[in-house]
């Protein structure tokens, strides 16, 4: 399969020049045969503008991780930063677990909370979000709360301050 | 994972091969690994060292000393911890000479691949862009984008060879058998995959010479 992404025809003079840079991509790589490396290094000696292209080659590789990882949505792992602020996230969400257990009264005990389940991982829009499963089974009991008492209590708040305001 | 009893076949080195070219007696084999390598030098002893007039000089006496102490060489160690080693003596040693308080960066911070492990995003003092200003910042981030949107302009042959290769670390051979073809096509793909990045970010490092890139 010819994958030439040139459209007329190179030169010999092209075509040889371009089979010792591509030598010198190999080389990079360390993927060039000895019997290649002997042709390349007469190159080399030939043509002084193959160490600038050894010296241009050398910097891709990096240039391509280091723009990987700039532009990369995910945290590397070893970032300080990143685990900074994951746990001060952790934090927060294990003391906003324990105080909505105390001002709902119905938080599991102190040896529930403290068991440990695994942390689970949801996506979302704004990229991969850490939840506490024993937060989500007090947020689960406060939806279905709010669907039943909790509203009508709300409704009946409103409706008393109705009839007391109503001249 | 791999099992203990299967032998771990190491990636393909050019500086092992290079190497071997030198102690053969092939000069022009030992001007490429300079040339690889002494950017890194550089960074390395500027990080040493307050004098920047020094760095050149001082990186140019530690490729000669390797240069000499190349047959002692046992391969044993990745060719560049070897070398920075020789570049934190020599830096030492000259900086004895000059007698001067010049330690800036501990040289125990290198790891095993011999990468300083400080020196990801950083240059050395004085020596190019400690100082770091928003426009050199700015030109970084325009040479990220560029690096980036020239592998998204990259046929998707070429862009995964040269991703495969360059992020995932896959030699040649992997690489043919992940994508189906012959590991000639792979290594076709990876140098016009380099000529196109090269291409579009040639301006801008040339721009940026001595600078963060």
């Amino acid at each position: 399969m010819n994958e030439t992404m040139t459209q007329t025809s190179p030169s010999p003079a092209q075509i040889e020049a371009d089979h010792w840079r591509e030598c010198l991509s190999a080389l990079v790589d360390g993927e060039l045969s000895a019997t290649e490396v002997d042709g390349l290094m007469a190159a080399i000696e030939r043509d002084p503008q193959l160490q600038a292209v050894w010296a241009r080659y050398q910097t891709i590789g990096p240039l391509v991780v280091r723009a990987n990882a700039a532009l990369s949505p995910v945290p590397a792992a070893n970032d300080p930063v990143f685990w900074r602020r994951w746990a001060l996230a952790a934090s927060f969400v294990a003391i906003s677990t324990v105080t909505w257990g105390l001002l709902e009264q119905s938080a599991p005990d102190s040896a529930t909370l403290a068991q440990g389940q695994d942390t689970v991982w949801l996506s979302s829009a704004a990229g991969p979000m850490m939840r506490d499963p024993v937060l989500e089974e007090l947020l689960q009991e406060h939806r279905e709360l709010g669907d039943g008492g909790a509203l009508q209590v709300s409704t009946g708040f409103l409706r008393n301050v109705t009839l007391h305001t109503t001249p | 994972m791999t099992p203990p009893d299967e032998p771990v076949r190491p990636l393909p080195n050019s500086d092992s091969l290079l190497v071997q070219r030198c102690l053969d007696g092939d000069k022009r084999a030992f001007d490429l690994l300079v040339i690889k390598y002494q950017r890194r030098v550089e960074r390395l002893i500027g990080r040493m060292v307050r004098d920047v007039d020094a760095v050149p000089d001082i990186a140019q006496e530690t490729f000669i000393r390797a240069y000499r102490a190349l047959p002692q060489y046992r391969g044993d160690a990745q060719f560049y911890t070897w070398l920075y080693r020789i570049a934190v003596n020599t830096a030492k040693k000259r900086l004895m000479v000059m007698k001067r308080d010049p330690l800036v960066f501990a040289p125990d911070t290198v790891d095993e691949d011999g990468d300083e492990t400080s020196s990801v995003w950083r240059e050395p003092r004085g020596y190019s862009a400690d100082n770091e200003t928003p426009e050199s910042v700015l030109a970084s981030r325009e040479i990220a984008q560029a690096v980036n949107d020239a592998m998204a302009a990259l046929p998707p042959d070429l862009r995964t060879a040269i991703e495969l290769r360059e992020l995932e670390g896959l030699s040649y051979e992997a690489i043919a058998l992940a994508q189906g073809c012959p590991i000639g096509t792979v290594r076709s793909r990876i140098f016009r995959a380099r000529e196109a990045i090269s291409a579009r970010i040639q301006p801008m490092l040339e721009h940026q010479t001595g600078k963060r890139w």
